[in-house]
């Protein structure tokens, strides 16, 4: 089994190690945490960045662990922590996901259980696809984005970079999302928006970005 | 002190339409900001004072029009925002930058307009002013000059200040059921800040109300110095308490007023406020009716002075942030506007309200103070 190095911990954490043991493709050596509570998880060995060994590169590959909060800066600013340490950053696939032959899995990709990825979909680096998503043919993903659980990204649709979806949002057909939009549980959008849209609860319209 | 308005001030159709008659059709308005219309056929539409408005960019000259089509009264421009000329979707007429019809149909059999019938078929236009990046329209077929609304010291660090707003910005309306004075009190009542927002509102925009030195000596009645119109703007700065500054702001210029919370309560209805020299708030409160108010509000930055990739979070996030607050204002302000229809007692204003008061002179020297409902 190929050696995997975990950097940070959340709320995805132990679902990724769920599946990571369940595919069994890789043998965790350890997680990298800000503050080491206690000296294991799971029996795999909690790190600091201080305390963290000088593993061989060649050998040992990384994959960045985070959520979508702050419209997925976090993640893709600890991704791009772990990229300038020299790190070789792999994607995660669950075993119970089915993604078409000849997808290309960036680094940093998760896909969760259940996911359906079709062929000639194209996913960005360090996109986050969760349970139960379905991803049609010639859907493009952008880099950094989340795709939320039971979402359906429908055939040619597009989401630019950062993009968030929440749980069971449906992208229609050749729908266009610039990036850094985010798009709140069960909305259907079959249209797309003009500029950069914010689909929340907290308000009682669309709340857009414009970069002109 | 004694209130100087009444709840039917808040709740009568009578005052409302008093109120766009000789306020919101008479008055400067804040329409929208030069960053909404960077570019050429840029548009923004809106419902001012009950009238369908199209902010139009056309080769950098921003206009306004009516957006309702001379043929058959469709919408010209249907989004929010966008880009595309003046040509309205239900039959292709299409007006140039001045408004005027140049186009109804390739054979001109179809509408058989006589020679020189169509010359004067032309949307209705309204006079625009640019102040830095704000832009005001007035609705008036005699509109008054700029510097009878807002004084020369108000245009001149209004245009100094938002002339430094970057070209990006976040932006939405919120739909409440309230007056929209109600919305502008609010925010010249620093006491409910630490009340209302104790909990939400940041610990450095704390106020010591009662050491504003305006609130003493005053009357148990109130008695208006000075009513004029450009009274009933008003600015403000309150100093930031000492706080390590945010990573984002290394990124963009600041202005002079760094350090401050800077506000402008732009008469009759605009809120604007510049927080710490480095980003802008704006609010506007747009009367829908006696008692509905659309609320307009946008974020943006001063402008970037290194790479800034990450614009939109901090944006978003200052968003969020002030939709925080303005959510409890807003469920405030809706309880407040029912109690007023079903309870016929008046304010009772304390001393530290004399901003509000102010508001209200002016407000009564532009309407005037009979009732139109007895005038009726």
């Amino acid at each position: 089994m190929k050696k995997l190095l975990i950097f940070g911990e959340g709320p995805s954490l132990p679902r990724l190690i769920h599946e990571i043991e369940r595919s069994a493709l890789y043998d965790i050596v350890g997680i990298v945490v800000s503050h080491a509570t206690a000296p294991a998880r799971n029996n795999i060995p909690l790190y600091t960045l201080e305390t963290l060994p000088a593993f061989d590169r060649q050998e040992v590959s990384a994959f960045i662990v985070g959520d979508e909060q702050h419209l997925n800066q976090q993640r893709l600013a600890a991704y791009m922590e772990v990229k300038r340490m020299g790190y070789a950053i792999t994607a995660i696939c669950s075993a119970g996901a089915s993604i078409g032959d000849g997808l290309k899995l960036r680094e940093n990709v998760f896909i969760d259980h259940g996911a359906r990825v079709l062929a000639y979909a194209n996913i960005g680096a360090n996109t986050w696809i969760m349970q139960g998503a379905e991803i049609d043919a010639d859907a493009k993903i952008g880099s950094s984005c989340w795709i939320g659980a039971q979402s359906i990204i429908s055939a040619g649709a597009t989401l630019g970079k950062n993009c968030t979806l929440g749980p069971g949002v449906v992208i229609g057909p050749g729908v266009v999302l610039p990036a850094w939009s985010t798009i709140h549980t069960q909305t259907t959008l079959t249209a797309s928006p003009p500029t950069t849209i914010f689909l929340d609860a907290r308000f009682r319209a669309p709340v857009y970005f414009f970069q002109k | 002190m004694r209130p100087l308005l009444s709840p039917a001030h808040y709740t009568s159709k009578a005052w409302f339409d008093r109120e766009l008659e000789t306020i919101f059709n008479r008055l400067w308005l804040l329409a929208g900001v030069t960053p909404m219309l960077q570019k050429h056929l840029d548009y923004r539409t809106l419902t001012l004072a009950g009238k369908a408005i199209v902010l139009q960019n056309h080769h950098g000259v921003i206009r306004a029009f009516s957006n309702i089509c001379r043929h058959r009264m469709a919408r010209i421009q249907s989004g929010e925002f966008g880009n595309r000329g003046l040509v309205c979707p239900y039959h292709h007429w299409c007006y140039n930058q001045d408004g005027q019809l140049v186009h109804t149909h390739k054979d001109p059999k179809v509408f058989n307009f006589a020679e020189g019938e169509t010359e004067d078929i032309r949307l209705a236009q309204y006079p625009v002013k640019v102040i830095g990046s704000l832009i005001f329209v007035n609705l008036s077929a005699e509109p008054l000059p700029l510097e009878e609304q807002f004084d020369a010291q108000t245009v001149a660090l209004l245009e100094t200040y938002t002339g430094q707003m970057d070209s990006a910005f976040i932006y939405t309306r919120y739909e409440g059921d309230f007056n929209w004075k109600t919305g502008m009190e609010n925010i010249k009542d620093a006491l409910h800040v630490p009340c209302l927002h104790k909990s939400t509102f940041p610990k450095h925009f704390r106020v010591d109300i009662a050491s504003n030195a305006a609130i003493h000596g005053k009357d148990a009645v109130y008695q208006s110095l000075n009513a004029s119109l450009p009274q009933g703007t008003t600015m403000g700065g309150i100093a930031m308490q000492d706080a390590a500054e945010l990573d984002w702001q290394r990124l963009v210029a600041p202005l002079e007023t760094k350090g401050r919370y800077q506000t402008f309560h732009l008469f009759p209805n605009v809120n604007l406020m510049i927080v710490d020299g480095t980003s802008f708030a704006i609010q506007t409160y747009n009367p829908l009716a006696a008692d509905k108010t659309e609320m307009h509000m946008m974020v943006a930055l001063t402008r970037p002075v290194a790479d800034f990739p990450h614009k939109p979070v901090v944006l978003w996030e200052h968003l969020l942030s002030d939709m925080t607050v303005l959510q409890e204002d807003i469920e405030c302000l809706e309880a407040l506007q029912r109690n007023l229809v079903a309870n016929h007692n008046d304010f009772i204003h304390g001393a530290y309200e004399t901003g509000i008061l102010d508001f209200h002179a002016a407000y009564l020297a532009q309407t005037g103070a009979a009732d139109p409902a007895v005038m009726a």
